[in-house]
């Protein structure tokens, strides 16, 4: 194995996509300063915090116990939660990765003429994903702020700390893992079974929980140590040195995912890579020209006006199309029957779990969602703004049919949000926290397009920032995420409060004047945008 | 308002541009008069494309102006842009709309009815010979096939002028020939081409006036003859131009 060549790899697609940007620009290097002032100033509160080994950490924290207590959960059922979660997305990803890997253009057009082994160009590109997880202080630091929040001690919020970033190497490996893998089942003729047996895997750990009535080992036991040490690192009566131990034993499967990347790269030859500009964007389109397959729209597009033709490209087709309302459909059923089938035939502390999952952790991953389907938005609507400013010339239009596009995004994961809590509690007056969310979800659209237009135009690389704008920054992701998450706890809170005390007046008082907020908005904040997009954009 | 022409399609005055502690243009002046087709040629980082993009209003300059057909493209923007067709270098197009769909896209941006233009796009294809991807989605074209998309749709605006940044590039050579003949046949007929380009025989036989840049300066300008005679006496622009730039270094 090229070892050397590996690294060589590694160096420089690391040089290229993380240091470079950074070390290489004035705001840059200002960024990352603020970044590491931030990082040793967390780090020395925490050192300083009083009582470091009896307290109990911040006051949300021992709220959260109290809470997950007065539910029945304890760190063994929590820990087994997680672990299951994380056992359930490695599935799910095994099956739904596709079997190509995704290069960026560049270095398919040079590093894959140059005399170098495949395998050692996929390991070095794995060895970028780990080292990655390491060096990204924003990320690091989310995750320090996060932990120093829930763990009882500082040194146990270092571990918490280490504990996450072992979980996200795992996934980042496994990203990796699966694409190779994928191809060599494919080529093989063998990948419909492998996602058959992964289904049935599956299937087999929720049927045995079900029997059992409490998660299956199945579930539980591969990424038991993943799972155990976070939750440990979180927990009051584990000693320092059990977490430590159970770090310890975390490497295991983030190692195990390493290794078989080698053996499973030697399969991959030239043609498997697959070159893409942008990404992301890759996967999704190797795989509809595979399946030579396109999504029909339910509405036609219709050019008979400068601002049809705008709204029928921009937002009618991406939203009024059958793959994308069969994704929404799949996710809705999918999410809805899982959550009645845990209300029914589940105990009730695992309900307790899902509920705070869907309270605590969905806010997270739909804020992640949603910076993600906005990066799909800017890379497929605005790689294209050329075309808006020589031949619309006005951006309002554009501004109206990218701000109603993300808010539908957006609105959607709050409706499945929605249901999910509406089918877990059995209250359908959960289902007003859509309208509730309406006010957020405009702002929310209107600040990451705004920040966008603006960055895009000042710190993206100039020369291209007017023609075509590429993808979100990591700032305008912090901020879309920051404002999100807040916006969706304090109204989930809001509305679960009141749904409880069936407040229904008032509720629905309070739903439709965020909805009446919301409409009201739009228009107003349509136009700022606009105003933003025509002067920003040619400010360079 | 309307604007002074004065027969100058396109005026560029004192344009300078800076990209951080690069100086792309540095105070440079271009007048293109209605009817001509003109090649812009420099090397590659002379300022060829920031100029382009000037004029079609994609960067606003540091300082000094540009007009097109008498509209300041900064100040009057949209009725300076309502006389522009334009090829960007890098063909950049909505990947999932078809063919026939990206360009009912471009044309009605610009306010046109499908009848308005699908005489002339069902003969742009034909000559292109793009009829038989009329239905296949923009990713699936090459990039010779996207360039002629590109150019097609900007023809078909019938623009007073067509700012083109390698227009040729990638396409084959029947698509070239086709490509001259309809811009002959638009400049013909009222149309101002400027187009940036290497290929540097074509541009000798094909334009009518020709500027050469240089670290985002014009060092020399005229017809193709005239250049060559001013460059002492060359045979064929390609002389001229290395003669004229490796001078001006």
């Amino acid at each position: 194995m090229g070892l050397k060549e590996q690294l060589t790899v590694m160096k420089y697609s690391l040089k290229n996509t993380a240091i470079n940007p950074v070390i290489r620009s004035k705001s840059g290097i200002a960024y990352m300063v603020f970044m590491a002032v931030g990082f040793t100033a967390l780090l020395a509160s925490l050192a300083l915090s009083p009582n470091p080994n009896t307290s109990e950490g911040a006051p949300i924290s021992h709220d959260l116990r109290v809470f997950l207590a007065a539910h029945g959960l304890n760190r063994f059922v929590i820990a087994d939660a997680v672990s299951a979660v994380l056992m359930a997305l490695t599935v799910l990803v095994a099956i739904l990765t596709p079997p190509n890997v995704p290069v960026r253009e560049a270095e398919y057009e040079l590093v894959l003429t140059q005399p170098i082994e495949i395998r050692d160009f996929i390991m070095g590109k794995a060895l970028v994903s780990v080292v990655q997880q390491f060096i990204f202080l924003p990320y690091i630091l989310s995750m320090l702020v996060f932990a120093s929040f829930l763990a009882p001690n500082p040194a146990k919020a270092l571990l918490a700390t280490l504990s996450l970033i072992l979980i996200t190497t795992y996934f980042a490996l496994l990203d990796v893992a699966t694409n190779v893998l994928a191809l060599a089942l494919a080529k093989q003729g063998l990948r419909r079974a492998f996602r058959v047996a992964c289904l049935a895997y599956l299937v087999a750990g929720l049927t045995h929980t079900s029997l059992l009535r409490q998660l299956s080992p199945i579930l539980t036991i591969p990424l038991k140590p993943l799972a155990t040490s976070l939750i440990y690192s979180l927990a009051v009566s584990p000693s320092v040195t059990k977490v430590v131990a159970w770090l310890a034993l975390s490497a295991i499967p983030v190692a195990v995912v390493f290794l078989i990347i080698p053996p499973l790269a030697s399969a991959v030859s030239v043609e498997d890579l697959k070159p893409v500009a942008l990404p992301g964007t890759a996967r999704r389109e190797g795989e509809a020209k595979k399946r030579g397959r396109r999504a029909y729209l339910l509405k036609g597009l219709d050019m008979s006006s400068p601002e049809k033709a705008v709204m029928s490209v921009i937002y009618y087709s991406a939203i009024l199309n059958t793959s994308h309302l069969k994704v929404v459909a799949v996710v809705m059923s999918v999410s809805t029957v899982t959550c009645l089938a845990v209300r029914y035939f589940f105990p009730v502390w695992v309900a307790g779990i899902v509920g705070f999952a869907v309270n605590f952790f969905i806010p997270f991953m739909t804020a992640m969602m949603l910076t993600a389907i906005l990066n799909t938005v800017i890379t497929n609507d605005l790689m294209t703004y050329w075309a808006y400013r020589i031949y619309l010339m006005r951006m309002g239009p554009v501004a109206k049919a990218l701000l109603l596009k993300t808010v539908t995004y957006s609105l959607e994961a709050v409706v499945v949000m929605a249901t999910l809590i509406t089918a877990l509690t059995l209250n359908p007056l959960n289902l007003l926290l859509i309208p509730v969310m309406v006010p957020a979800a405009v702002f929310t659209s209107f600040t990451a397009l705004a920040l966008v237009t603006y960055f895009a135009s000042k710190r993206k690389v100039v020369k291209q920032a007017p023609s075509g704008m590429y993808m979100m920054e990591s700032s305008v992701v912090f901020i879309v995420e920051v404002i999100f998450i807040a916006a969706f706890m304090s109204a989930s809170a809001l509305t679960q409060v009141l749904a409880s005390i069936n407040a229904t007046l008032l509720l629905a008082v309070i739903a439709l004047v965020a909805a009446v907020v919301g409409v009201t908005l739009t228009p107003a904040l349509k136009e700022a945008l606009a105003k933003l997009m025509e002067r920003y954009d040619i400010a360079t | 308002m309307a604007a002074t022409l004065n027969g100058v399609a396109i005026e560029a005055v004192n344009l300078r541009k800076r990209y951080g502690s690069v100086e792309a243009l540095r105070g440079l002046n271009l007048r293109v008069g209605f009817g001509e087709i003109y090649g812009l040629i420099g090397p590659n980082g002379a300022g060829k494309t920031t100029t382009l993009k000037c004029i079609v209003g994609l960067l606003k300059p540091d300082t000094g102006y540009v007009k097109v057909c008498g509209w300041d493209v900064v100040r009057e923007r949209v009725n300076a842009l309502r006389n522009v067709g334009y090829v960007p270098e890098n063909p950049v197009v909505l990947q999932n709309l078809t063919v026939e769909d990206f360009i009912k896209f471009i044309t009605s941006l610009r306010g046109l009815t499908w009848s308005d233009v699908r005489e002339d796009f069902e003969e742009y294809l034909r000559k292109f010979r793009l009829a038989g991807k009329r239905k296949a989605l923009m990713k699936e074209l090459s990039r010779g096939m996207t360039q002629k998309a590109l150019v097609i749709a900007a023809l078909l605006v019938k623009p007073k002028v067509l700012v083109m940044d390698e227009p040729m590039a990638g396409m084959d050579p029947e698509a070239q020939h086709v490509f001259k003949e309809e811009v002959r046949r638009a400049v013909e007929e009222g149309t101002t081409a400027l187009i940036s380009s290497h290929l540097l025989d074509i541009v000798e036989r094909f334009c009518t006036k020709v500027g050469i840049i240089n670290e985002g300066r014009l060092i020399m300008e005229g017809s193709i003859e005239e250049v060559k005679e001013a460059a002492a006496g060359s045979k064929s622009l390609e002389e001229v131009f290395l003669k004229v730039v490796s001078r001006g270094e």
